[in-house]
């Protein structure tokens, strides 16, 4: 097969021009229909149980994505009480609520809520909180009074030292969320105000995101290309020699990207990073042909004898290090999570392509230059290479490494201690806002508004009650009652009671309806007292539905919130609980004293029925359903970093093992920063998955290539030194392990094993040409060490570009892409060798009988 | 501990002593009739309660409760009227309850043909505790409470007419209106209902409909038994309703044998049930009974029920029954033990017959198994310890 | 006997035409739908049951009794309004004292907390115990707050656009009122916000005659904001039953007048 690939490239170049050139186009067409997907949520597959519940909790309690607008002022003595703030804010939130796309009743800002307080004796009064703009200073003041009473506005909407305001504007679609945040922009422009304004909020980082992703693509990836070109025309001096890689460098790109967005996959944060990973990883190979048909290229020789030569000779280590590359990035299937999942696989088929284009492409290529340019190619190439610095200082290093094997060796030992020592220490964290550089306005907007307020970082702590044992007694008792009533009353009764009890508030709105009806129907006293008996056990039934209604519960509640509020780990929760107290407090007086739970089931309820008889009674079923059989603890954190939420969940964990839930209690997480830290962990277990599937089966590859489990373990050193040594390292400098950092496990292991054969590869065949270790290090240190060290500082320079991106996980990458590759270029070109000086005997023993290394132990060359 | 039912019993002792009733004016009353008139009975008190509450349920006890019990028989010309009624307080219900067991008329027409006609327990069948063609009432309540063995079977108003021949002997017994089992209702055992996911109580209790009060509803049971060379044959058939709720209208067919089979008796029988619904059922049970030694008998029971809507349901039952003193002390032990739904229910019984007026039992209903939905094992909770004085006249 | 009936209905119809002269001024009509709304009979009583349902179609839902006496015609009245549904608000009462030159004064009894609080009238537009209804759709918004203008006369209707003399006490922009040409009552009510959205409708689905006046039985007001609705259903309708004035006092707040509560035989 190797044989008629090569032949039908160098025979018909031209048909494979035109294959290569056709699917370029096919999929490059394809590359239009790319969809960008910022959605953190996304990276939890849709059925993921905590997703899934996630969603369901959005749609229980309408939660809309919001656009949020910060207002600061710092300079006024009243914070943003006064005139001229409250005013600019009047006008700006009433400007945004005729936006379309805005859903207007749940936008929260002072002068869309209500206020319920104290009117003179004995009457309360329901207002707009600020239906006008404050005219006087005390007009001003006296809204922040107002606030001061409200714990559900006070630190939400205003914060505490009262220097900051936000207005929360809740958003049909996220699509809306950047036209809508230009239009709001435009509006701030108009205010005329002296205030600082802000806007945030997820869908706006998203959408941001988005567009920077893009920019990175459009840009960064494109930088990257020129990059490696220039570095590649400094190392060869031939652009022809440099063009052919590049094209199979864009081609496979090309094809990777166009294949992802035409089978309909979405452009995650990790698969925009695919194109730049593969740039690199395509030039490799064709490098690696080209170089090696320059060496074996003379003047007027037939370049089609040559190039099958050179592609015969190094397609087998061509074909390993592909394949165990593209082992390392499939490895990444085994954490679930969809975009880590398909930017495995298309890095992959990304690898295994730019093989196939490089063992086609190149000889067609070389094929189709003209003779003079070849010549020209054969001698331009050759001469600088063998005296340059990095010539001079590989061998040089060779040399050290022979001599001082063992010292190498314990100070390698001595290193991977100190990186375990170091990984030790890795803290997992991440937090999608961090995504953003420091001075990009969104990580303003959050460090600004989270110094003011309690939070802009939401969860949700969601209590559930079901208790399915009294509901089917209540069942069952109401059909034994209906056995001793005529069927034209009982029918329709039992017509209720089989219906779907999904909404209790409506089964047993319905059903009471019903028995309230046969009781105006029925005539017979014996009918009336059953229907009697039905309609006392229905209500009791339904009243004891309304678990959320029950003081003893509402304490619970507060418990868990006054715990919370004491444990410092959640800036602050907001429940029905708190709703019931204002409206307890305002209807008893407002004494302060009277901020409590009411003592009795229908105090709560005619407590609740009065707030909801305010301008805004829906707001009510943001924390509580209607049927009130599930509630919410909406808590706002401070950072949105995944630690501070976990800290948050092992305290309740613990709040609750010693005050244990009510019975018939399901207790559930939800909420955007919960949902990041749920694909942490999966990230993380994943991770160490893939990482150790990716590890068993390279070094089976290995020792089946090597043909020998000894060599199968020699060549994992590079990759797991590199491997320990770079997490080592993240681990001392205390940088977080995120996602990108997490994923450069695979890249370590699918770059660093493509050394590793070639070295082992290189050395074995010079070992058997020459019969001596030490002449074959020699050998070593000339053109194999060199073409490892321009690849490894080809890739790494390569992804210099990345510094220059406007989003931290690519800066992230490509710093320790350089790292990667200086390290395990190092530990190739150094440890290997040191290793094999006083190993080489137990690594190659059947040289060992042909007296090898009788003197490499300890005489090494040119002694 | 609920003092109540402590208290129950005082009465009782009132009663027994200087029972109004017990001689004198009655006797006088009906005593000159001429086919004379015996009365007896007994009057009993029983206290029953859980091992463990039932979180469902108020009342820790199962059995509180004394009863009197008055038998009599009447012969006015070739009719036999008897007479078996119970009376007295339920302190789980709360209520005064009375119930007669018995009140019919018996005659003979020709030759053969007995008719009795009226309120009556009957029961047939080859089973020890567990039932195949046996489709009269059953009282579970009263079986799992505590009560003596003889209130698990349940009166039933019918006209029962026997046909004896050499060839072939014909009993058939129509219920006009359908008599249910007494079932677990959550009154004073909580019982499993699939849609809670465990056991419920409700209040008021569970009970079904009933199917309507017409002829062709009636329950009709047919049994034609012989007897070959000591060895009983028997077919029966039933058109009806299962017994438990939902009361499904059903035609059953079955048939038994029980003959002496070594020292003991071995019986087998099956029956094939006919459901509306289409949930057919097979059941099947092989048995054997023999004195082990003198005075202890053992008997073992094997019992299958296949239904088309479940899993096939096996059940080992097993009596040891010792008998001492000239059978002042009765020891026993019933034990029901299913291996396909992995429950069990144990009932061990002490009595003592102290004189011909005073006895007492004391024994135990155990219940268990594995998991929650199992017949036996829903009345895990339900384990209960229980007494009985009684007092015959 | 037949042909009798058809020339009784014939005249009814007739009668009715001959009535329902068309008018012409905004006003009139807008005063003539007022007593037809609000004021039927001199007092009357009806049961309300109110289902509230929310986007997802979640209910809850109310009922209650409401006790009206009108003091004058188009003038001031008094409402009662006794609740009975869900039973955790039981004999939860309002008393609404409407007057026409002046606030309304409001009271509201919570037998849960056995709390009688006045209720400042200062907005009517809040919602009416968590229905999309508002106070002031219960009782009855003054024709005074607008203006009024006459739009189109149909066959059936009189449509009128109404614009409120106060724009800051009200949270619509104008609305438009559908009216019934033969009973004058509103069949269906649009409210246009700010930004020109219709965001608010209030639709009658049934109206019947009660005592000679009719009535609607029933109605639904939609958020369209929301997707929110409230379906009302009116029943057991009494007019000039002669519900004396001392049922409008504050001795009813915590002791609901038991016979006038009670539902009518039919």
């Amino acid at each position: 097969m190797k044989h008629s690939i090569i032949h039908v490239s160098t025979e018909r170049p031209r048909l494979v021009y035109a294959v290569v050139i056709a699917l370029v186009a096919i999929t490059g067409a394809l590359i239009g229909r790319i969809q960008i997907d910022t959605d953190p949520e996304n990276m939890l597959p849709a059925a993921q149980s905590d997703r899934v519940f996630h969603n369901a909790v959005e749609e229980r309690f309408t939660y809309h994505d919001a656009i949020v607008v910060g207002i600061v002022n710092e300079t006024h003595p009243d914070g943003i009480y006064n005139v001229e703030s409250l005013g600019a804010l009047h006008r700006l939130s009433n400007a945004i609520l005729a936006l379309d796309g805005v859903i207007a009743p749940d936008l929260a800002s002072l002068s869309a809520v209500d206020n319920i307080e104290q009117e003179g004796v004995g009457t309360i009064r329901f207002e707009w909180l600020m239906r006008e703009a404050p005219i006087t200073a005390e007009q001003a003041t006296d809204i922040r009074d107002k606030v001061n009473r409200l714990p559900l506005l006070k630190d939400s909407l205003v914060s505490g030292d009262g220097k900051a305001a936000t207005i929360y504007v809740p958003i049909a679609s996220k699509d809306l969320s950047y036209p809508l945040s230009q239009d709001i922009h435009a509006l701030i422009e108009e205010l005329d105000t002296s205030d600082d304004y802000h806007i945030t909020g997820l869908p706006v980082a998203e959408d941001t995101f988005g567009h920077d992703m893009f920019v990175q693509m459009g840009i960064s990836a494109p930088l990257a290309g020129l990059m490696i070109f220039i570095l590649m025309l400094y190392f060869f001096r031939s652009a022809q020699l440099v063009i052919a890689p590049m094209l199979v460098a864009m081609a496979t790109v090309i094809i990777s990207m166009g294949l992802l967005t035409g089978l309909g996959f979405t452009v995650h944060i990790m698969s925009s990073m695919i194109p730049i990973f593969l740039m690199p990883i395509a030039v490799v190979d064709s490098v690696h042909i080209m170089s090696e048909f320059a060496d074996a290229y003379r003047p007027g020789a037939n370049p089609k004898v040559v190039i099958s030569r050179v592609v015969d000779h190094l397609f087998k280590p061509m074909l390993f290090t592909s394949l165990t590359s593209a082992v390392g990035f499939l490895s990444l299937l085994l954490t679930p999570i969809p975009p880590v999942q398909i930017f495995g696989v298309f890095v992959a088929f990304g690898i295994l392509l730019a093989f196939v284009l490089t063992i086609t492409l190149i000889p067609a290529y070389i094929v189709r230059m003209n003779p003079l340019s070849l010549d020209k190619l054969a001698t331009r190439s050759k001469t600088p290479h063998t005296d340059t610095l990095l010539a001079r200082t590989l061998r040089r290093s060779g040399k050290f490494a022979m001599r001082h094997g063992k010292l190498i060796t314990a100070f390698a030992v001595l290193g991977i201690a100190v990186s375990i020592a170091g990984i030790n220490r890795i803290e997992i964290n991440d937090n999608p806002v961090r995504w953003f550089k420091e001075n990009h306005p969104i990580r303003v907007a959050d460090t600004v508004l989270n110094e003011h307020f309690a939070g802009t970082y939401d969860a949700f702590v969601v209590l559930s009650h079901d208790d399915k044992r009294a509901f089917s007694e209540f069942v069952v008792s109401s059909h034994s009652l209906l056995d001793n009533l005529d069927d034209r009353y009982s029918t329709p009764i039992r017509e209720m009671l089989a219906r779907d009890a999904d909404d209790k508030g409506a089964w047993y709105g319905n059903l009471i309806a019903h028995i309230d009806d046969a009781l105006f129907d029925a005539q017979s006293p014996q009918a009336i007292g059953t229907l009697e008996r039905l309609m006392a056990l229905a209500e009791d039934a339904q009243v004891a539905s309304k678990y959320f209604q029950r003081p003893d519960v509402l304490e619970y509640i507060s418990g868990i919130q006054r715990a919370l509020a004491d444990s410092g780990f959640v800036g602050k929760s907001n429940t029905v609980a708190d709703v019931v107290k204002v409206v307890n407090r305002e209807l008893r007086g407002g004494d302060d004293s009277e901020y409590r739970i009411p003592a009795t089931v229908p105090a709560v309820a005619q407590t609740l029925m009065q707030y909801q008889s305010s301008h805004r009674p829906q707001d009510l079923w943001h924390i509580v359903t209607p049927d009130f059989t599930s509630t919410a603890i909406w808590m706002q954190f401070k950072s949105g970093d995944n630690q501070d939420m976990s800290l948050a969940i092992d305290f309740l964990d613990t709040y609750i093992a010693e005050n244990p839930l009510p019975a018939d209690i399901e207790m559930r997480w939800a909420g955007k920063t919960f949902i990041n830290v749920v694909w942490q962990d999966v990230m993380v277990a994943g991770m160490l998955k893939s990482l150790m599937g990716a590890f068993v089966v390279v070094f089976l590859m290995m020792a089946f290539l090597f043909r020998s489990i000894r060599i199968g373990l020699f060549a994992m050193v590079p990759l797991s030194v590199t491997i320990l040594g770079v997490y080592g390292v993240i681990g001392w400098i205390g940088k977080d392990y995120d996602m990108p950092i997490a994923v450069l496990s695979s890249l370590t292991l699918g770059l660093s094993i493509d050394f590793a054969i070639h070295f082992i590869e290189r050395t074995r065949s010079f070992l058997r040409s020459s019969g001596s270790f030490a002449a074959a290090e020699q050998q070593m240190f000339e053109e194999p060490a060199r073409a490892i060290a321009r690849n490894a500082i080809v890739i790494a320079i390569g992804f210099t570009p990345l510094f220059f991106a406007p989003l931290v996980p690519y800066i992230t990458v490509g710093a320790f892409m350089a790292a990667i590759m200086a390290l395990s270029g190092v530990t190739t070109l150094i440890l290997l060798p040191a290793l094999m000086s006083w190993a080489g005997q137990w690594l190659f023993p059947e040289m060992k009988k042909r007296g090898a290394f009788a003197v490499a132990a300890t005489r090494p060359a040119h002694a | 501990m609920n003092l109540r039912p402590l208290l129950l019993l005082l009465p009782l002792s009132a009663l027994a002593q200087d029972d109004p009733w017990d001689d004198g004016a009655w006797e006088e009353d009906w005593g000159d009739e001429e086919q004379g008139m015996v009365w007896s009975g007994f009057a009993e008190a029983g206290l029953g309660t859980r091992f463990d509450t039932d979180e469902l349920l108020d009342n820790r006890n199962t059995l509180e409760e004394v009863r009197w019990r008055i038998e009599s028989d009447w012969q006015p010309g070739d009719v036999t009227v008897s007479l078996k009624a119970d009376l007295g307080y339920d302190g789980i219900e709360e209520d005064w309850k009375a119930e007669i067991r018995d009140l019919t008329a018996t005659f003979t027409i020709g030759e053969s043909v007995d008719l009795k006609i009226g309120r009556q327990v009957q029961t047939w069948g080859t089973g020890d505790l567990v039932f195949l063609n046996d489709l009269f009432p059953k009282d579970y309540v009263s079986f799992f409470a505590g009560r003596d063995d003889e209130y698990l079977k349940a009166p039933g108003d019918a006209i029962r007419v026997t046909k004896f021949s050499q060839a072939l002997n014909v009993d058939f017994v129509w219920t006009p209106v359908f008599e249910p089992d007494v079932y677990l209702t959550g009154e004073r055992f909580s019982f499993y209902f699939p849609p809670a996911d465990g056991n419920i109580a409700p209040t008021p209790p569970f009970s079904a409909p009933e199917p309507d009060k017409k002829f062709s509803n009636g329950e009709f049971a047919l049994r034609l038994y012989r007897t070959i060379e000591s060895t009983e044959y028997a077919f029966y058939a039933y058109r009806g309703f299962s017994k438990q709720p939902m009361f499904v209208p059903m035609n059953a067919f079955g048939a038994s044998i029980r003959r002496p089979l070594g020292t003991g008796l071995a019986n087998a029988e099956t029956s094939f049930y006919d459901s509306r619904d289409g949930d057919d059922q097979l059941r099947f049970l092989l048995g054997y009974e023999w004195e082990a030694r003198r005075n202890f008998t053992v008997g073992l029971q094997y019992y299958l029920e296949r239904q088309d809507s479940a899993d096939t349901r096996h059940m080992l039952t097993n009596r040891l029954t010792y008998r001492a003193g000239r059978d002042k002390h009765t020891w026993s032990l019933f034990t029901f033990y299913s291996p396909s739904d992995d429950d069990y229910y144990l009932r061990p019984t002490y009595s003592y017959r102290h004189s011909d007026q005073w006895s007492f039992t004391v024994g135990a209903n155990l219940f268990g198994g594995n998991e929650q939905h199992t017949f036996f094992n829903q009345l895990a909770d339900a384990s209960n310890a229980y007494l009985r004085v009684r007092f015959h006249y | 006997m037949f042909t009798r009936q058809l020339t009784a209905m014939a005249l009814l119809i007739l009668g009715s035409t001959v009535a329902a002269e068309t008018l012409t001024s905004a006003d009139e009509i807008i005063a003539k739908a007022d007593i037809a709304s609000y004021y039927a009979g001199a007092d009357g009583r009806s049961e309300v049951r109110m289902i509230i349902s929310d986007a997802q179609g979640r209910e809850q839902r109310r009922q209650f009794t409401v006790l009206r006496r009108d003091i004058d015609d188009a003038g001031d009245q008094q409402f009662l309004v006794v609740f009975s549904q869900p039973s955790d608000v039981r004999n939860t009462v309002f008393l609404v004292n409407k007057h026409i030159d002046k606030d309304d004064d409001r009271w509201l009894y919570l037998p849960g907390l056995d709390l009688v609080k006045r209720i400042s009238a200062g907005d009517k537009r809040t919602s009416f115990v968590g229905a999309h209804y508002f106070y002031e759709d219960v009782s009855g918004r003054r024709p005074s707050d607008d203006e009024h203008e006459l739009v189109e006369t149909s066959d059936s209707f009189y449509i009128l656009s109404h614009t409120p003399k106060d724009l800051g006490s009200v949270e619509f922009a104008n609305y438009q009122t559908w009216i019934d040409r033969q009973t004058f009552l509103p069949m269906k009510i649009e409210y246009t916000n700010p930004a020109g959205d219709i965001y608010r409708r209030v639709e009658v689905f049934e109206v019947a005659e009660f005592d000679g006046h009719p009535t609607v039985t029933t109605s639904r007001v939609s958020d369209l904001l929301t997707g929110g609705k409230t379906d009302m259903q009116f029943r057991y309708i009494k007019y000039d039953v002669d519900i004396p004035d001392s049922v409008f006092t504050e001795r009813s707040l915590r002791n609901p007048p038991r016979d006038w509560l009670k539902r009518p035989a039919e």
